[in-house]
């Protein structure tokens, strides 16, 4: 009997933790978050899950190290190497390499720069098409297209360290996981698409729908 | 019976006790006395009638009047001790899940230490999508019969910043060969003009930068939008319809929760999402990167950072509004 009762007892502890556990996964209740604003480590419900890496080679404001999203997850092509078993034509002009790829990579759209300017190597390193190629021979994981990208586009590399450009996950607070470049643009095809605008707002007043052909 | 008729009893005791206090100067203090009396008429009521049984949906039709009851002559919630905030909130939650039979959560999250928010917005790469009305207006429980929208992006032609010049009403594919888009919401302005009209002291700017609206102290009488030089403010014409399965249950009391009739609305930067440490509904849809939150006192933030090294300016500046919302182009 007594021990049934000590039972009762110790189970309690586990009853009430298991209360405390279903009352923060209420999307509606975010009591978890821990308010100091001193500590980086802080974490928003909404970046769990999120894959990630920390950025090499590049710091944000006061030198504090950031994240950016992983882009190997939303890779929907891959094993490069299936097909691909002899390294890419350095020239690739001279060998119809346009023609073969407008053939075989019909789906990727090549809007980034003109072919005498740009071809597939510049970005994707020959020997090993599933990492990209730096312009001082090295070579980066798809994760790291960061790294590619901001070689030429500096100022955007620049200002995307400090927030200017690109997007912050979750919040403002804790840790700062922004944006790949290639999560926002096309590598391919970077400008953003032309698209009809979302929703159709009712303007109340001014003074074109009020005196329609009135002043201007 | 006897309960009640005793109960009953006690009721005016404590009412006669209460409404003949006497101050330490030896006046008897008057100044609670309407206020006790239509308590003490409501505690009457309520023990003559019986006392209502809460369902499982909401409240019952008794409840639901003694809580609407409770609601119209409740306090300023400056005012407010925690106990009253506790209370009105758990009555509004009960009324809000009655009226959409759904539980919401309504927070009344108080401003952080050592914040103050500011908002910034890219006008080169903002491409007028438009994602960032929609998301505002389901975060926000707006009236979808008016199409309420906090949030106007505004199409302009290149060279200069006209506003009377621009439309924001476009439908046609964008962006358009030849235009830049400005979007314009409340400024949370640091000197708003808004706020010194309210007659009712039903507004006002809190710690952390975010000028809020008390919804239930509001009369409605619209001074505060035709004080706003940016037409940043709303007013609810008709109480607000929202189906009840789009209803955003991560309320704050003093930002999305549901609204009624005759009282006016702002951006509050989604207070709910930005106490929380999250970034405001608009940041998060913007599909281009043209926002950017943060808080103006972290010499490390991003807002900082667009503050320092873009070049970057406000709207209507020389009024000296003096607004947490800057522009800025690459």
């Amino acid at each position: 009997m007594i021990a049934r009762r000590w039972l009762a007892v110790a189970a309690l502890p586990a009853v009430l933790a298991a209360c405390g556990a279903a009352d923060t996964d209420d999307a509606a209740t975010p009591s978890s978050i821990a308010m100091s604003l001193e500590t980086d480590a802080t974490e928003l419900r909404a970046l769990r899950g999120v894959p990630r890496v920390a950025v090499e080679g590049i710091v944000g404001p006061g030198g504090r190290p950031f994240f950016t999203t992983a882009r190997l997850p939303h890779m929907t092509q891959g094993r490069c190497g299936l097909c691909h078993v002899r390294p890419l034509d350095p020239a690739p002009a001279a060998t119809g390499q346009e023609a073969i790829v407008r053939t075989m990579h019909v789906d990727i759209p090549s809007r980034h720069a003109p072919p005498t300017t740009m071809n597939c190597r510049t970005c994707h390193d020959g020997n090993d098409l599933e990492r990209l190629r730096l312009n001082d021979g090295s070579t980066v994981g798809f994760d790291h297209a960061y790294r590619l990208c901001v070689q030429c586009h500096f100022q955007q590399g620049r200002d995307w360290a400090g927030g200017a450009h690109g997007k912050r996950l979750a919040g403002w607070l804790g840790v700062r996981v922004v944006e790949n470049c290639t999560a926002c643009h096309d590598p391919h095809a970077p400008r953003f698409a032309p698209r009809a605008p979302e929703g159709t707002p009712r303007i109340p007043r001014t003074i074109r729908n009020t005196h329609p052909g009135g002043r201007r | 019976m006897t309960t009640r008729r005793r109960r009953l009893a006690r009721a005016v005791r404590r009412f006669w006790r209460r409404s003949t206090r006497t101050t330490p100067s030896g006046a008897v203090d008057k100044a609670m006395s309407r206020r006790e009396a239509l308590r003490f008429a409501r505690d009457a009521a309520t023990i003559a009638a019986g006392a209502a049984v809460a369902t499982s949906a909401g409240c019952s039709r008794d409840e639901e009047t003694l809580a609407k009851w409770d609601e119209h002559f409740k306090g300023n919630f400056r005012l407010m001790t925690d106990r009253e905030k506790r209370e009105t909130i758990e009555r509004l939650e009960r009324l809000a899940r009655t009226k959409i039979g759904r539980k919401v959560h309504i927070k009344s999250t108080p401003a952080k230490e050592g914040v103050l928010y500011g908002y910034a917005f890219n006008i080169g790469k903002c491409k007028g999508y438009r994602s960032c009305v929609e998301a505002c207006k389901k975060e926000n429980n707006q009236d979808r019969r008016t199409d309420m929208a906090y949030i106007r992006i505004f199409e302009m032609k290149n060279g200069k910043v006209d506003l009377e010049d621009s439309t924001a009403d476009f439908s046609h594919t964008v962006p358009a060969e030849g235009h830049f888009y400005l979007g314009t919401q409340c400024f949370q302005c640091a000197n708003p003009p808004c706020v010194d009209v309210c007659p009712v002291g039903a507004t006002w700017q809190e710690p952390d930068g975010i000028t809020v609206v008390d919804y239930d102290w509001c009369i409605g009488c619209r001074y505060c939008e035709a004080a706003c030089p940016y037409w940043a403010r709303r007013f609810n014409w008709n109480e607000p319809e929202i189906a009840p399965a789009e209803v955003n249950a991560n309320q704050h009391y003093l930002g999305n929760r549901l609204r009624k009739k005759g009282v006016m609305e702002k951006c509050t930067f989604c207070i709910q999402r930005s106490r929380e440490g999250r970034n405001p509904a608009c940041v998060e849809a913007c599909p281009t990167g043209a926002r950017v939150f943060g808080n103006l006192l972290d010499p490390n933030s991003e807002i900082r950072y667009v503050i320092e090294n873009k070049k970057v300016f406000r709207l209507k500046e020389d009024l000296g509004t003096d607004p947490k919302f800057w522009y800025y182009m690459d």
